[in-house]
């Protein structure tokens, strides 16, 4: 089972195991949610920004603006973390806005040191070229189509929460997928 | 590339958080956000604060439209009627006309009303500078019948104790009731105290009420006028008799000055008597005792459970009808708001997502 499926699975039992007609998210279910969800918004919003400073303000934005409309939440309207993405992505937009230019594809120093250290084995050189490769395809997507890929892989959503975050229906997420996925691969074959 | 491997590569290329930053947010949950300046990235509303709840201050402004309006309502009411210490709406049937010759009247069925109409005629005067209003108030009071003649003796009290003048007064008593009747020249200037002091007569009540406020100002200075141009003309003509040169002149010019002294003498004697009239107010004050009069209200100017309902009932119109004007503001401000709401979500969301296709 890959990580995606895993930690989304973990989160639904998360939130089963309160209030199921509770509209109120307490402080504790919050808690609960931030704790399963930060990395996940840190890296669905780096992917969106795609520079780290704007990315760990709008993340903390983001879960501040949670926290403060955490009454305002519906379980009839999706789920917490389609609820909570859904504030990260209008943040996420909001700064988009505001700075209007393009941002540096976000690359972690570390995975870069690491890759550098290690170049000298083979495998770890295959490794990177199919990295680079990969990151070379996902500067060819469109915006959009990047974000599929950050609300799937890199926050680890169900189709049925991407729907809900991006406002549209789950065959047409799941189409969506299928399809950015289809262009990546052929990118990366190329 | 298989999809695997695929997706392999994807979750490797996540971003992760920074060790600090993860530390920093952490503790800023645990202490549940507590306030601090916002950061320049991190400030992404373009819409001004109240546009992101409109219901709220569009709720607020027609709140304030109403209450603004109901107050200027109730100023423009209040202009038509005078103004009165210690008025209580429950007291309506008060009228006033306009300062050329008011009138007020007003049924007052508790002692102690009479120091409501003491300022009425006081602002008459007020209006212009040392107006000359003619007062008279009229009081008639009800009593046991066997405290008829107590309570006539309590207003000849008043009336020696103001420096009033008694122009007429009679008491009738009998077994099963009795009537006295008084009318009185109070000095304008102790009236309000003189009406006061008969409110407050032991064993009496009001039964009604009646004031007059006649501005006279006008008639005042016709007299005025007449006196100084028959005086002007006195003299011219005694200037003209000193001067006359013929008998027939001299006749003609001693007629006109008799003709003129009287006109001097009457119209001072005018003055006169608007000056007493200005001066002195008169004050009717009738006494019934009887079935009728001697039924003396059970609160007779005290504040009871009878009163504080009133006071309450009358305090809920007030508020109810409060609620009625801001509910007419507040209407159809909300439905602006409310139809006016999706149109700026719906905007404010296409702006966010030409954000995403611009990058």
């Amino acid at each position: 089972m890959d990580r995606a499926q895993r930690r989304s699975r973990d989160v639904n039992a998360t939130m089963t195991a309160t209030s199921p007609s509770a509209i109120d998210v307490s402080w504790e279910r919050f808690e609960a949610l931030y704790r399963s969800s930060r990395d996940d918004v840190y890296a669905y919003v780096a992917t969106l920004l795609r520079e780290p400073a704007a990315a760990e303000d709008v993340t903390a934005l983001a879960f501040e603006r949670a926290y403060r409309r955490r009454r305002s939440f519906d379980r009839a309207r999706g789920s917490e973390r389609a609820w909570l993405f859904g504030i990260a992505r209008n943040a996420a937009l909001d700064e988009l806005r505001r700075r209007r230019r393009h941002a540096r594809l976000a690359v972690d120093p570390q995975d870069a040191a690491a890759a550098d250290a290690l170049a000298s084995s083979e495998d770890v050189a295959d490794d990177a070229l199919r990295r680079s490769a990969l990151r070379a395809a996902l500067d060819r997507l469109t915006p959009r189509e990047r974000e599929l890929v950050a609300l799937k892989f890199h926050a680890g959503l169900a189709n049925a929460e991407i729907a809900r975050v991006l406002g549209v229906s789950e065959s047409n997420a799941g189409t969506l997928l299928h399809r950015t996925l289809a262009k990546l691969r052929k990118a990366c074959d190329a | 590339m298989h999809d695997d491997e695929l997706s392999t590569l994807l979750l490797a290329e996540r971003p992760r958080p920074r060790e600090a930053f993860a530390a920093e947010l952490d503790a800023r949950v645990a202490a549940r956000f507590p306030p601090r300046p916002r950061p320049t990235a991190a400030r992404p509303r373009r819409w001004p604060a109240f546009l992101h709840r409109p219901l709220l201050p569009a709720a607020a402004t027609a709140l304030a439209v109403g209450l603004a309006a109901l107050a200027i309502a109730l100023n423009a009411g209040d202009g038509a009627r005078p103004r009165t210490e210690g008025a209580t709406p429950a007291t309506p049937a008060t009228a006033l006309q306009d300062s050329a010759g008011g009138v007020a009247s007003e049924a007052a069925p508790q002692a102690g009303a009479l120091r409501r109409s003491a300022p009425l005629a006081r602002g008459l005067a007020a209006d212009g500078f040392a107006r000359k209003v003619e007062r008279s108030a009229s009081v008639e009071f009800g009593t046991e019948p066997e405290r008829v003649d107590d309570v006539a003796q309590g207003v000849l009290g008043v009336a020696a104790r103001f420096d009033a003048i008694v122009d007429s007064s009679s008491v009738q008593t009998s077994t099963d009731g009795g009537e006295a009747r008084f009318e009185l020249r109070v000095p304008a200037a102790r009236l309000e105290p003189a009406l006061a002091a008969l409110s407050r007569l032991p064993d009496a009540h009001v039964l009604s009420r009646s004031d007059d406020a006649r501005d006279v100002n006008q008639a005042y200075v016709s007299i005025r006028r007449r006196l100084a141009n028959a005086r002007a003309e006195r003299a011219g003509v005694i200037r003209a008799l000193a001067h006359a040169d013929t008998e027939d002149e001299t006749l003609r010019l001693r007629a006109r000055l008799d003709q003129l002294e009287r006109t001097i003498a009457s119209t001072e004697r005018a003055q006169r008597a608007l000056d007493r009239r200005v001066d002195y107010s008169r004050v009717s004050v009738g006494i019934h005792g009887g079935a009728g009069g001697g039924t003396v209200p059970a609160d007779n100017g005290s504040f009871g459970i009878g009163d504080a309902a009133r006071d309450a009932l009358r305090v809920l119109e007030v508020a109810a009808g409060v609620v009625v004007i801001a509910a007419a503001a507040l209407v159809p401000a909300a439905l602006l708001a409310a139809l006016l709401w999706p149109l700026v979500r719906g905007v404010r969301k296409r702006r966010r997502e030409q954000a995403l296709d611009a990058v």
